[in-house]
C-alpha cells in the first residue's frame, strides 16, 4: 500500500512561539489510519500545545509556524480561518480534555449538547440525532441513557462528565480522536473504566488516537506508538515497546525512572 | 521571568498615571477655588448671559443667568469630591466588613445578613434621600449620607462573593492550621484578597454618587442654590440646550471627565495591588 | 500512639431542596477506628468520597466528629475549643494538594513561612525561615517573592517549608503531590521522605494514588465510603490484600509492567496481521 494514503495526519516543522520564546521546536511526525499514537513529557514540554494544534485550537496570541495536514482537508489546520477550521473540529476530529466539567455548557442538558454536535456538522437530522445521542449515552457505558440525556453537567459524577465528552467526541465517527489527560482528573478505578472505553470506542469509529498525558503507565496501555517531548522538541520517538523498554535519551530514561516508585530506597 | 532574583520596582502604570492626572486636576481646581476663582461663582453677568467662551473675560463663557462658567466648575470640584467621599466612604467603610463578615460566618446568620441587605436595596435610594431631608432638612450631608447608606449593601454583595470564594481556599485552611483565628484570617487573608474588588465597586460608585447628588440638587434636595455643582449646572441650564448648547457640555464633559478618572484611578489601584500582575 | 481514632463517625447534613423536604444527612465517615503510631509513614488511601478527606479534617481539628473520639498524641480533641487545640496547631501542621491556592497569592514568601511561628508567639521567625527555606531546597533570597513567581514544584517546596518550621511532631501531607508531573513528585516525595526521617515526623500521608502511597509509607489504611477496608504494614496489603476492594483498586492502578505488556500483545497481533 502506498505510505502516504495511510498518513492521516502530518505535522511539518511545527513551530509554536509566545513573541520571541518557542514552546514547540520544529516537530515533524504522522499519525497513520488507526493509529495510536501517544505523547508524553512533563508539564511545560509543549505536549499539550502540539495536540491543540493538531486539533487546530491554538490559543490566540500565539504565532505558528509549519503545517499541520489531516488527509482529505484542503487547508492547513495551523493556518486555517477559523471558519474552516470549526467545520473540521467535532466532525473529523474529536476532542477530550482533562477537565470534564468546564467541557460542558452548565446551562444545557446532557442530551441537547450530544445532539448539537451532529446537528451543527448536518450529519442528523433533529430527531435522528436524539435517536442517536441515546445510542452514544449506551455506547460510553452510562446506565439508563434516556434519564442521562436530560440531566444537567452538575448532576454527574466526574467519570460520568467524562464519558458524555467521549460520546460529543465520537459522536459524527471522527477520523482521529484527540484525548488531552483525559483521566488525569478521575479516580484510579474509574480511571480504568474510561481508559478501556476510550480504547474500545476509538476502534469502534475507525478512529485514530492521539493521546497525551504525562503518566507513561497510562500511555503504554492504550497506545502503539510514543513521542517523547522535553522543552518543545521530539527528542525520541517509536514503538512504546521499543521506547519505554530501551530508551536512548537521557530524558526518556529519567522519566522512566521517576515513574517507577517500586524500586527506590527507604530514603530515597 | 522566573528566576529567583530580587523584585524590582515597577514602573507605573498608563492607567495609573492618566487616572492619577485627572483626579489630580480636580482635586487641585477644588483646593484652589477655596482661595480664588475667576470670577465670584455669585455674580451674574447680566450684559452677557449665555455668551460663548471668552467673551468679556469669562474663558469658557457665561450660563444662561450670566454667571461664570469656568468659576463654577472649579467651585463645583469641591461638591464632587465632597459628595464622593462621603458617599462612597459610608458605603465602602460599612458595607467591608459586613460583607466579610456575612462571607465567613455560619450559613445561618449570614443569610439572615443577606436578607436585611436584599431589603435594603429593595428601598429606593431617593425615597431614603426625601426621609432624611424631612427630619434633618435638606443639605448636601443628608442627602449624600442617605445615598451612601443606600449603597452599602452594593458593597456588602460583592465583598461577600469574594470572600465565599476566599474561604474555600486551601491556604485559609493553612492559616487555621496555623493557629490562625477568625478576626486574624479577615484581617490578613480575606481583606488583601477582596480589596481589588472593593475598589472596582469605589469607583463605580463614585460615578453614581455623582449623578445622584445632580438628581438630588434639581429635586432641592441636595446642595443648596448657592453651592455651585456640576450636577446642579446641566439641570439649572437645561433649557439652554436648545439656543446655547455649549454651556452643558462644559459640566457634563467635567462629570465625565471625573468619572473615567476615577475608574481608571481604580483599575489602576487594583492591578498595583495585586503582587501577581505587578511583580512580572 | 500519635493518632488514635476510636469509632469514629461524622455526618453532614446536606442543605434541603425545598423548606419542606427532609434534610438528607450523609455519613461523610462511619465507625472508623485506626492507629497512627509515633514515627510512622502512614498512608490513608481512597477514591473521591472514601472519607479520607474527612479523617485528615478531623486528625487536624479542623472538624469535630459525630461520635467516637480523636486523640492526638493523648489529649482527646473532642469538644475541645480554638484555645485548648494552641498544642494541636504546635504539634501537627499540613501539606496540601494544589501548590497554588494553599499559599496566599498577596503575601511573599516569607510572611507566609512565618505565619505559624507569629500565630503562635515562636520567637527567632527570620532564622527559622531560612532553616526552613534551605531545607527544603530553595534559596535565601526566595522569601522576599511572591508564589506566583515559583513553578509548581517549588511552591510545594514553599508549603513544606511553612509546615515543618514550627517544628511540628506530626505532617499531614493531603495528595500533596497528585498535582505534580513525575520528575517534581519524584523529587518532592524524596524531600519528604528525608524530612520525616530527619527529624522523626510522623507522617499521615492521605492519597488516592497507590503508587505512591506503596512508594513513602510503612504503614496503610485504605478507605471506602467512609469505611475502614483495610489496614496493615504496606507490604503485607499490597502483596496479600484481605478485601476485595483492595484487590480491585490494585488492579486498576496502571503500571508500567502491565502496560508493556498489552503493547508488546498487541505489536504481536498486529504484525501477525500484516503479515
Amino acid at each position: 500500500m502506498n505510505q502516504s494514503a495511510r498518513n492521516l495526519v502530518t505535522v511539518e516543522h511545527l513551530t509554536i512561539s509566545a513573541g520571541r520564546t518557542a514552546l514547540v521546536h520544529d516537530v515533524s511526525f504522522v499519525i497513520e489510519r488507526d493509529e495510536r499514537l501517544g505523547i508524553i513529557g512533563a508539564s511545560g514540554s509543549g505536549k499539550t500545545l502540539t495536540s491543540m494544534a493538531v486539533a487546530g485550537l491554538l490559543p490566540d496570541g500565539l504565532e505558528a509556524a509549519g503545517s499541520v495536514r489531516l488527509e482529505g482537508v484542503d487547508i492547513d489546520l495551523v493556518s486555517g480561518s477559523e471558519r474552516r477550521l470549526a467545520r473540521v473540529r467535532g466532525l473529523r476530529i474529536g476532542t477530550v480534555f482533562q477537565e470534564p466539567m468546564t467541557a460542558l455548557n452548565p446551562t444545557m442538558t446532557i442530551g441537547r449538547q450530544v445532539a448539537e454536535v451532529m446537528i451543527r456538522h448536518h450529519t442528523r437530522t433533529r430527531r435522528g440525532a436524539r435517536a442517536t445521542t441515546l445510542d452514544l449515552l449506551a455506547a460510553t457505558g452510562l446506565a439508563d441513557p434516556g434519564r442521562m440525556s436530560k440531566s444537567y453537567p452538575h448532576q454527574l459524577s466526574g467519570g460520568q462528565r467524562q464519558r458524555v465528552v467521549l460520546a460529543i467526541a465520537i459522536a459524527n465517527r471522527p477520523d482521529l480522536l484527540i484525548c488531552d489527560e483525559p483521566t488525569t482528573a478521575l479516580d484510579v478505578t474509574v480511571q480504568a473504566r474510561v481508559l478501556e472505553l476510550i480504547a474500545k470506542q476509538s476502534q469502534e469509529v475507525d478512529a485514530a488516537l492521539l493521546f497525551v498525558s504525562h503518566d507513561l503507565a497510562v500511555v503504554a496501555s492504550i497506545c502503539d506508538r510514543v513521542l517523547v517531548m522535553f522543552d518543545g522538541r521530539v527528542v525520541e520517538q517509536g514503538s512504546v515497546v521499543d521506547v519505554l523498554t530501551h530508551p536512548r535519551h537521557p530524558h526518556t530514561r529519567q522519566l522512566l525512572a521517576d515513574s517507577d516508585l517500586s524500586g527506590v530506597g527507604e530514603t530515597g | 521571568m522566573t528566576g529567583l532574583e530580587d523584585t524590582q520596582r515597577q514602573r507605573l502604570s498608563p492607567m495609573l498615571l492618566v487616572g492619577g492626572a485627572i483626579v489630580g486636576l480636580i482635586v487641585l481646581a477644588a483646593a484652589v477655588s477655596f482661595f480664588w476663582t475667576p470670577w465670584s461663582t455669585i455674580f451674574t453677568d447680566v450684559d452677557h448671559p449665555a455668551a460663548g467662551p471668552g467673551t468679556a473675560g469669562h474663558l469658557l463663557g457665561t450660563d444662561s443667568r450670566g454667571r461664570d462658567i469656568a468659576s463654577l466648575l472649579m467651585a463645583g470640584a469641591k461638591t464632587t469630591l465632597y459628595v464622593g467621599i462621603l458617599a462612597v466612604g459610608i458605603a465602602s467603610v460599612v458595607g467591608t466588613p459586613l460583607g466579610i463578615l456575612a462571607g465567613m460566618v455560619r450559613p445561618g446568620p449570614a443569610e439572615f445578613i443577606m436578607r436585611i441587605t436584599d431589603l435594603m436595596l429593595a428601598f429606593p435610594a431617593l425615597l431614603l434621600a426625601l426621609a432624611f431631608a424631612t427630619v434633618w432638612g435638606s443639605s448636601l450631608t443628608t442627602a449624600m449620607t442617605a445615598i451612601g447608606i443606600a449603597t452599602i449593601p452594593s458593597f456588602i454583595r460583592v465583598v461577600r462573593a469574594g470572600t465565599v470564594v476566599v474561604m474555600t481556599t486551601d491556604y485559609v485552611l493553612a492559616a487555621r492550621v496555623a493557629g490562625r483565628r477568625r478576626f486574624g484570617i479577615a484581617l490578613r487573608h480575606v481583606l488583601p484578597n477582596v480589596i481589588g474588588l472593593v475598589i472596582v465597586q469605589v469607583s463605580v460608585s463614585y460615578a453614581i454618587a455623582i449623578l445622584a447628588e445632580a438628581a438630588l440638587s434639581y429635586l432641592g434636595l441636595g446642595a443648596g442654590p448657592t453651592t455651585p455643582s456640576w450636577g446642579r449646572m446641566l439641570y439649572e441650564n437645561s433649557a439652554a440646550l436648545t439656543y446655547a448648547p455649549v454651556i452643558l457640555i462644559w459640566p457634563g464633559l467635567a462629570i465625565a471627565l471625573a468619572v473615567l478618572g476615577c475608574n481608571l484611578l481604580g483599575d489602576g489601584f487594583r492591578d498595583r495591588l495585586d503582587p501577581r500582575l505587578v511583580q512580572r | 500512639m500519635a493518632v488514635r481514632l476510636a469509632g469514629v463517625s461524622r455526618q453532614y447534613r446536606q442543605r434541603r431542596r425545598s423548606p419542606f423536604g427532609q434534610p438528607l444527612i450523609v455519613d461523610a465517615l462511619s465507625g472508623v477506628t485506626l492507629d497512627i503510631p509515633r514515627g510512622a509513614r502512614f498512608g490513608i488511601v481512597g477514591e473521591s468520597g472514601s472519607g479520607k478527606t474527612t479523617l485528615m479534617r478531623l486528625v487536624a481539628g479542623l472538624d469535630q466528629p459525630t461520635t467516637g473520639t480523636v486523640t492526638v498524641s493523648g489529649t482527646e480533641l473532642t469538644g475541645l475549643r480554638e484555645g485548648g487545640l494552641a498544642f494541636l496547631r504546635r504539634s501537627l501542621q499540613i501539606v496540601f494538594q494544589d501548590p497554588m491556592g494553599s499559599l496566599d497569592p498577596r503575601m511573599r514568601v516569607r510572611d507566609i513561612i512565618a505565619e505559624p511561628l507569629q500565630v503562635q508567639g515562636i520567637g527567632g521567625i527570620d532564622a527559622a525561615v531560612a532553616t526552613a527555606l534551605d531545607q527544603v531546597g530553595l534559596p535565601a533570597g526566595a522569601g522576599r517573592r511572591y508564589p506566583h513567581q515559583f513553578s509548581g514544584g517549588q511552591r510545594q517546596r514553599i508549603s513544606i517549608a511553612r509546615a515543618i518550621a514550627p517544628a511540628p511532631d506530626i505532617l499531614l501531607a493531603d495528595e500533596a503531590v497528585s498535582a505534580l508531573d513525575v520528575t517534581v513528585r519524584s523529587q518532592i516525595l524524596a524531600l519528604l521522605e528525608s524530612i520525616a526521617v530527619q527529624r522523626g515526623l510522623t507522617l499521615i500521608f492521605v492519597s488516592h494514588d497507590l503508587a505512591v502511597v506503596r512508594r513513602v509509607c510503612d504503614h496503610v489504611a485504605v478507605l471506602s465510603g467512609g469505611r475502614l477496608v483495610e489496614s496493615g504494614p504496606t507490604e503485607r496489603v499490597y502483596s496479600a490484600p484481605e478485601q476485595d476492594y483492595t484487590r480491585e483498586l490494585l488492579a486498576a492502578v496502571p503500571t508500567l509492567a502491565k502496560g508493556l505488556a498489552a503493547a508488546s500483545t498487541r505489536q504481536a497481533a498486529r504484525s501477525s496481521r500484516l503479515r
